[in-house]
């Protein structure tokens, strides 16, 4: 990411744990989707005009080292807020999408107080009451980010091809078989998330795209149900990929919720 | 040499053009010419299934009397290509329906069993039953079972090699005692089934061009079984086997070479090739038309030899001049599968002939890859149940006698004749390991 720079910290059981830091403003932590820090380039820059922005590559992903030992998103949560949501830390505002949603909001049910604000695009992570997560793992990564998409136009801008055996195929499958390491039985979603859900006092914002074909309105009901206080705005026109399709509103709906809740 | 008979079990009797086309009832994930995983089941005719189950038994039965020395099961999920879901249970009516011929799995896919010592009492029970006629080869299951199973493909290394020790330790080792691993907690291993021969049965691993697989069967001192490879890649095989032997401290002798030929033979080479169509049946992919993730999910291998596969199957896609995803009209699928079986005719992968024919091929592939244990896959497709009887019959009195002589002649001799140790921890006497060189994590 362009002014971004690259940090990298030390972990005591997860190796070196790599982020992309920049901006200036409230600190805002942000957390990729299982196909890796791919899709946050745009909107990072826009949110760096007003966050302070840590994006971390989570462990296992991108530049980050894996911990062979981890089963389970929690598990990334845990080593993720030790890591950037620390104590002496100023509480960020949390934001994640898809996968990192999920981990996001795994982060705020153990430490709801370490955060200022939890921001969940189009969250991973629960069982939704009707519809079904898609299973990521019966598409192509290619297939599975263009489905994530309303707006074709925003997918050919976005995203190309990747080849066999290049650097960003190698990439794309490393991140992928972090996902399945973590995320495969059951397939993206985690049985005790709802009951852990209410312990989160973070003021909570979920923003889904009403054509989102990877995450079915049922999730953000029960996320919704599960912690009190959220506020869900539905985005018309859009899909899964709303950091893609539309940045600068993504952006302004995290800055007006972060400005509410001082 | 040790000749034995193999069959996927097919289930033929499904209407291929619904395989060839969409639904609109298919999965979101399916696409025109998937013929496994997605596929669905309502094309699957259970009264079609009864006739072909009970061919195959008579099949079994011609394949004992004609003189092979076994018979390799094998077992695959989900789709029309393999009609077994459970090599255990073909194993078992095995035990009853032949008297003599060794039973070899190639193999349980032991990465998607949640509890490996299910598998040792069920093998125990095959092993007692058959008087001692079990071969128990291990397999890691393709990509696509660990969907069908839901196992973690990106464990699936390590559950296999875990999953073997626990397997080999319940089979050897007095219980109860406990596991507390990685991948396996038992707390109570004892089961009251044990293998009658002893140390255990023999482990075969069969597989394709996977180093790792390659390199743990060495480690073992194992038979590697290789699955129907091309010459130059059998070769390879070869040198990647003996080097890891090397390292382990031993020369790998041709005693742990086993090979898959597809071998179809009739008195007429004409029949013989029409027949021979039918190893191409699912377009050329003997399990089943997927997609390489489903093939190879992220994580079930190395990068390395995920791209490897991949390769192979775009290669042999475009010598083929084969679109991928698509309809198709059946005619057009058989233009394209006579042409897939003359690509491998001409590349010679593939026998389909006379006797003598055969007997030739087998010759000239003994003598430059010099395998003890030889699988003829005899059959495969809508290949007509009278037609694969005589092939059986043929194999039998022709082509078995003389590829004995010629192995003999070659000095090539099986692990039976030599009564080679079952293991590199039975011939050193090397307990295996518990459950503590697993225990990683915990």
């Amino acid at each position: 990411v362009g002014d971004f720079a690259r940090v990298v910290v030390d972990t005591p059981t997860s190796g070196a744990l790599s982020m992309a830091a920049g901006g200036e403003g409230p600190d805002l932590v942000v957390l990729h989707r299982s196909i890796g820090g791919d899709s946050l380039s745009g909107v990072l820059a826009v949110l760096a005009s007003k966050f302070s922005v840590v994006a971390p590559s989570m462990p296992g992903f991108d530049d980050s080292e894996r911990p062979d030992w981890a089963r389970s998103p929690r598990d990334l949560a845990a080593i993720l807020l030790h890591s950037v949501c620390r104590p002496a830390d100023s509480r960020p505002v949390l934001m994640g999408l898809g996968l990192g949603g999920w981990i996001a909001a795994e982060m705020a049910a153990m430490s709801p107080d370490r955060l200022r604000a939890l921001v969940l695009v189009a969250p991973l992570g629960v069982k939704p009451g009707t519809g079904e997560i898609t299973d990521p793992f019966l598409l192509s990564t290619d297939r599975y980010i263009e489905v994530g998409f309303a707006n074709a136009e925003a997918h050919k801008r976005s995203f190309g091809a990747s080849e066999l055996g290049t650097d960003s195929w190698l990439r794309r499958e490393r991140n992928r078989e972090m996902t399945t390491r973590i995320a495969w039985r059951p397939r993206m979603f985690d049985q005790t998330l709802p009951f852990r859900l209410p312990y989160v006092t973070t003021p909570t914002l979920i923003l889904w795209g009403e054509e989102d074909a990877i995450v079915p309105r049922g999730v953000v009901d029960r996320y919704r149900d599960a912690i009190l206080g959220t506020e869900v705005v539905a985005l018309p026109g859009c899909g899964h990929m709303l950091e893609c399709e539309v940045p600068e509103t993504v952006c302004e709906l995290v800055s007006s919720f972060v400005s509410k809740h001082e | 040499m040790f000749l034995a008979y193999f069959t996927e079990q097919p289930m033929s009797a499904y209407p291929e053009e619904a395989a060839l086309s969409s639904h609109s009832f298919d999965h979101p994930a399916r696409e025109a010419g998937d013929s496994v995983l997605l596929f669905s089941n309502r094309f699957f005719n259970p009264k079609e299934g009864a006739r072909l189950y009970a061919e195959r038994m008579e099949e079994y039965r011609e394949v004992e009397r004609a003189g092979f020395d076994g018979i390799m099961v094998n077992e695959h999920h989900n789709g029309p290509f393999c009609m077994q879901p459970r090599c255990n249970i073909t194993s078992a009516m095995l035990t009853g329906l032949t008297q003599r011929v060794k039973i070899v799995q190639l193999g349980n896919p032991i990465s998607t069993w949640d509890n490996p010592v299910q598998l040792a009492e069920e093998t125990a029970m095959i092993d007692m039953m058959s008087g001692g006629r079990l071969v128990a080869g291990i397999v890691r299951g393709g990509g696509n079972e660990q969907f069908a199973n839901n196992a973690n493909p990106a464990f699936n290394r390590e559950r296999f090699e875990e999953g073997h020790d626990l397997l080999v330790k319940a089979w050897t080792q007095p219980g109860p005692f406990r596991w507390e691993g990685n991948h396996y907690q038992v707390p109570v291993v004892n089961p009251w089934a044990v293998p009658l021969q002893k140390p255990h049965p023999r482990v075969w691993v069969p597989g394709v061009t996977s180093t790792e697989t390659i390199a743990f069967a060495a480690r073992h001192r194992y038979p590697y079984i290789c699955l129907n490879t091309a010459e130059e890649e059998t070769l390879r095989i070869w040198k990647v086997y003996g080097d890891a032997a090397e390292e382990a401290g031993y020369k790998a002798g041709e005693d742990l070479r086993g090979y898959l030929m597809r071998c179809h033979v009739q008195e007429d080479e004409d029949r013989a090739v029409a027949n021979a169509v039918e190893f191409e049946w699912m377009q050329g992919e003997f399990t089943g038309m997927s997609k390489p993730w489903l093939i190879s999910p992220a994580g079930y291998s190395s990068a390395e030899s995920r791209m490897a596969r991949m390769k192979l199957i775009a290669d042999r896609d475009r010598l083929a001049g084969k679109q991928s995803g698509g309809e198709k009209t059946p005619e057009q699928a058989e233009i394209q599968k006579k042409k897939l079986l003359e690509v491998e005719l001409e590349r010679k992968s593939i026998i389909a002939g006379t006797p003598a024919q055969a007997i030739e091929r087998i010759r000239r592939w003994l003598e430059v890859t010099r395998p003890s244990i030889l699988f003829l896959w005899g059959n495969d497709g809508k290949i007509p149940h009278e037609d694969s009887m005589r092939c059986i019959r043929l194999l039998g009195e022709e082509v078995i006698p003389a590829v004995r002589e010629i192995g003999d002649e070659l000095g090539i001799h099986d692990p039976f004749e030599l009564d080679s140790p079952v293991s590199l921890a039975a011939e050193r006497g090397v307990p295996t390991p518990d459950a503590s060189a697993w225990a990683v994590y915990s």
